[in-house]
């Protein structure tokens, strides 16, 4: 299988302009395998990012078709471009979620008492769980943050503990990710304090 | 259609309900609107799930070829075309009557309301 031929992928763009209903439909067919099989063998990552890069790339194409010039390159070719710098994009952050969450991990880490001492645990956790709460004084952040340092990473848990479980699917997934990013970071900064 | 497509579709399908130019959005209004669910609406177009993700991505119906852009989608997957239809004049109803009014100033749209000609409520 490979890319169509450059006849076909003229034709196809030129339904694209045209507005042609099913031509989105027939860029997304065509191509998403094709991308996702080019950046698979041509990258170091892995197959949801592919898939979303090709997506990604489909999507920016339909939204501005007029930008692509049949007469510099074929489509493959232009939608290979964006696939590829969408690919690196999301190879860099989710780098960067790492290493946050990492970081996050060691700040916690670091005041996790002693096991062999239960009452000096209790007391460390009691202490820190007050510190969590001054910082956090929402209450659904509170439970978000229970969860989190839990290792919970489910979207619907996440909403449901948040209080944001009747939102649409679409609203509730960057509501979540928003809160749950905010909470890290505060998270985040009251560690760096209380190793300072 | 390819094989896998199922995983790239519902991807794709869901990101479509956040472009204009899709079908995707429009079928979103319905649902929020309407205040449906998914299986409702595949009911209501006697469609399966893969077919409702597939007309998804496809564009809106060009306003000036409604009808023959309705025909060639429900040809292609196999709906029943007065089905879409219903489905597709109610989402744009609703989408343009929650459309707040500077935004429908900025893109052009325009509600327009029945009334009465001058003088003819005098009339016996």
């Amino acid at each position: 299988m490979s890319f169509p031929p450059p006849a076909e992928q003229l034709s196809l763009h030129r339904r694209v302009l045209d507005e042609d209903p099913l031509s989105s439909f027939d860029v997304f067919d065509y191509f998403v395998p094709e991308l996702r099989r080019f950046l698979l063998k041509n990258s170091a990552i892995d197959d949801d990012i592919a898939y979303d890069s090709a997506i990604d790339a489909i999507f920016t194409y339909i939204r501005k078709p007029q930008v692509f010039d049949p007469k510099r390159a074929r489509l493959s070719t232009f939608l290979v471009e964006i696939a590829r710098k969408r690919a690196i994009d999301r190879l860099r952050s989710r780098a960067a979620r790492l290493t946050r969450e990492k970081k996050f991990e060691v700040d916690v880490d670091m005041f996790r008492p002693d096991a062999n001492n239960e009452m000096e645990s209790e007391i460390d956790a009691i202490s820190l769980w007050r510190r969590v709460q001054q910082v956090l004084p929402d209450v659904h952040d509170q439970e978000c943050a229970k969860e989190l340092m839990k290792g919970e990473r489910d979207t619907e848990r996440l909403a449901a503990v948040l209080g944001l479980g009747r939102m649409p699917p679409t609203e509730k997934r960057r509501a979540v990710k928003r809160r749950r990013d905010r909470i890290l970071k505060t998270l985040e900064r009251m560690g760096s304090k209380l190793r300072q | 259609m390819k094989k896998n497509s199922h995983k790239w579709l519902e991807n794709a399908a869901r990101r479509a309900t956040e472009e204009n130019w899709a079908l995707g959005s429009l079928l979103q209004a319905y649902l929020k609107f309407e205040r449906k669910s998914e299986p409702d609406v595949l009911q209501e177009l006697e469609c399966t799930i893969e077919v409702y993700r597939k007309i998804a991505i496809c564009r809106r119906p060009r306003p000036l070829r409604f009808s023959e852009d309705v025909d060639r989608i429900s040809e292609r997957f196999g709906l029943n075309p007065n089905r879409l239809t219903a489905v597709i004049r109610r989402a744009e109803v609703l989408a343009t009557l929650a459309t707040p009014r500077d935004e429908m100033a900025a893109t052009g749209a325009t509600l327009l309301a029945a009334r009465d000609r001058r003088g003819q409520e005098d009339e016996p």
